[in-house]
Parts: structure tokens; C-alpha cells; sequence
């Protein structure tokens, strides 16, 4: 069968016999998705790209885990995610540890500001009264027109959470593109 | 529109979310005023980076498969030697542990003789008499000294 026309279980499969090779048309299918999640989390094309990497070798040792059953681009984002809010965890620390070390208060701002602006055309104001649940169901609804249930799946909680997760950030995204200032009702 | 208001203070502080997704779906969807507070599909994918709107993607396989390749990043079960290290430490730390517990009574005894000679005469705080009140519990080898000022909570 070409390669091309194989399921994401066969290529799977063709992995797991120990055909590395069939793991680069996950990859070429994947990428390009990937890729664009990863920098609408965060904002920063080298780190999106790191991410990116070290998901797809996580997939790649943990394809035994992967079950046929579930859809394999929602396994995939689900380690994608995780390793996206690891990087941001990681990120912060970062910053913070930054900040103390060289006792500027105003470098943690300084800092932040710059990953935006590596992005032009997006504005990070935006996104970034989102926490990382909110922003993650925000991409997955519009980007991927996934329902409340597949958003489930990815994110691994309850349908409902899903919805509501994705009402809140629908809700603060109108707010601040109609311009009121939703920072503070995030508290 | 006070139901729109009741509906969102209960979403606020509901919390089950299964009870604010139940509100959400009776209410928001037959509700202009509510639904028009909700930013469209279009609105949120202009704000976002679309995957056709990436120029290049970097082609990430050359570097995944040079480490896929090299083994390196399988997380390979714990070696014997490492199991020995891990039982030899354990076999120390149970000695250790076995030896401090023996020698618990001399030291509170000891300990204890040095509480009972504790003593405060007199103790100043910002040129002031201050107060201070010495607690011993029983069963624990501990003294707790605690100073206030003088006319302090009263």
C-alpha cells in the first residue's frame, strides 16, 4: 500500500515492526499542525519548534502505549500540549530565577515582551488573558473545529469541563477584541 | 437580561462544571444578548496561526531520526549495578537509622538535663522590660522561648 494513503494506525504498526522510516510520514502529516499549535501556545517560533521535537521523539518511544482505539492526532496533541505546558512551566521558572539573579524587577516584562514580538500579526494581548487550558480548547475549537467531546479527549477531562473551558476563553477573547479589559476578572 | 446576569454570577461560582455546562447549554444558546458576548470561530482563527499561514516549517525529521536512532533517548530499565547501589544505600541508611534510635535515650536524657538549667533572668526588647514565658512539653526534647514587650495585648 503507498504510504501516502495508510492510516495513521498502519504507520503505526509499520513503527512498531521496526519501520523508523513509516514515523517520518507521521511526521510530514503532522508538522505543519504541530507546528502552528505549538506557536499559538507559545508565541515563540525556537521554542515551538523544540517542542515540536521533543513531542515527536516522546511519540515515537511511547508508541507501544498508544492505543488503537483512540484517535492518533488526539494522542498526539495531548503529548504536544503537555509538552508545551511543561516548557512554559520551565519558561517561567526561567524568568523568575532571572529576575532575582539580576535584581531588576522590570526584566521578567522585558522578558515576555520579547517572544511576541518574534511573531508579527499576532497580538499577544489577546491570548494572553487565557490560561494554558483555555488557549489549548480555544486552537483545538477554531483551528480544528473539534467538539467539546474530541477537546475532552485531547485535554483528558469531562466533556462538560471541555465546554465550559471553551466558553470561558470565547468569552474573554470577544471581550478583548471588543477592548474591555478582562485582566482583572481573571482573579 | 437579570437572567443573563443570575446565569453568569452562577457560572462564576458553581462548582461542578458539569452543573455550569448544564446552565450554559439551557440558557446561552437561545440568548442573543449572551451568544453575542461569545467571539465566533472566524474571530478566534483570526487571532490565531493557521498552519497554512507558516511559511516553512522546519523539517524536523533529520534531527528526530538521528535521535531515534541512537537509542539514547529510550528510557532503558534500571541496570543491576544501580539496583546494588540502591540496596547498599538502603542497607546503610537502615544501620544509620538502627544506631541513632539505640542511642535515643542517653541523648534525651542528656538533652534534658541541659533544659532543666535553662534559665532567664532578665531579657530587654528596644531598651524596654520585655516579657517571657519558657515552655517545656512533656515527651519532646524541645524548649520553647517566647518574648513580648512589655504591656504588649493588654
Amino acid at each position: 500500500m503507498n504510504d501516502k494513503h495508510m492510516s495513521d494506525r498502519d504507520l503505526v504498526q509499520a513503527c512498531l515492526s521496526g519501520k523508523v522510516d513509516a514515523y517520518q510520514k507521521i511526521m510530514e502529516r503532522y508538522s505543519g499542525k504541530a507546528m502552528a499549535l505549538a506557536l499559538n501556545m507559545l508565541r515563540h517560533r525556537e521554542d515551538a519548534e523544540d517542542v515540536c521535537q521533543e513531542a515527536f521523539v516522546k511519540v515515537f518511544n511511547n508508541l507501544d502505549r498508544y492505543d488503537p482505539q483512540q484517535d492518533f492526532k488526539n494522542w498526539f496533541y495531548t503529548v504536544l500540549y503537555r509538552r508545551c505546558l511543561d516548557h512554559m512551566r520551565k519558561r517561567k521558572r526561567f524568568y523568575s530565577f532571572m529576575v532575582k539573579f539580576r535584581n531588576e524587577p522590570d526584566l521578567e516584562a522585558a522578558l515576555m515582551r520579547q517572544g511576541p514580538a518574534r511573531n508579527p500579526g499576532l497580538d499577544p494581548r489577546l491570548l494572553e488573558v487565557l490560561s494554558p487550558r483555555e488557549k489549548m480548547t480555544l486552537i483545538l475549537w477554531a483551528n480544528e473545529g473539534y467538539t467539546g467531546e474530541e477537546i475532552a479527549s485531547v485535554l483528558r477531562c469531562s466533556p462538560s469541563t471541555a465546554r465550559v473551558n471553551l466558553y470561558k476563553a470565547r468569552k474573554k477573547l470577544k471581550a478583548m477584541l471588543e477592548g474591555e479589559d478582562v485582566a482583572l476578572q481573571n482573579g | 437580561m437579570w437572567r443573563c446576569k443570575m446565569v453568569d454570577l452562577l457560572i462564576r461560582i458553581l462548582p461542578v462544571s458539569a452543573w455550569k455546562d448544564r446552565l450554559i447549554q439551557w440558557h446561552v444558546p437561545g440568548c442573543a444578548a449572551c451568544s453575542e458576548k461569545l467571539a465566533a470561530r472566524e474571530e478566534a482563527m483570526s487571532v490565531l496561526v493557521q498552519e497554512r499561514e507558516l511559511v516553512s516549517v522546519k523539517d524536523f525529521w533529520p534531527v528526530v531520526n538521528r535521535r531515534l536512532r541512537s537509542g539514547v533517548e529510550r528510557e532503558a530499565p534500571p541496570s543491576r549495578p544501580a539496583w546494588q547501589w540502591v540496596s547498599v544505600a538502603a542497607g546503610l541508611a537502615v544501620v544509620i537509622l538502627t544506631s541513632l534510635w539505640l542511642n535515643r535515650a542517653p541523648f534525651e536524657e542528656a538533652s534534658a538535663d541541659l533544659t532543666q538549667k535553662l534559665q532567664i533572668d532578665y531579657i530587654r526588647i528596644g531598651d524596654e522590660p520585655a516579657r517571657a514565658y519558657v515552655f517545656q512539653p512533656k515527651g519532646v526534647n524541645m524548649t520553647l522561648v517566647w518574648i513580648e514587650k512589655d504591656g504588649e495585648g493588654e
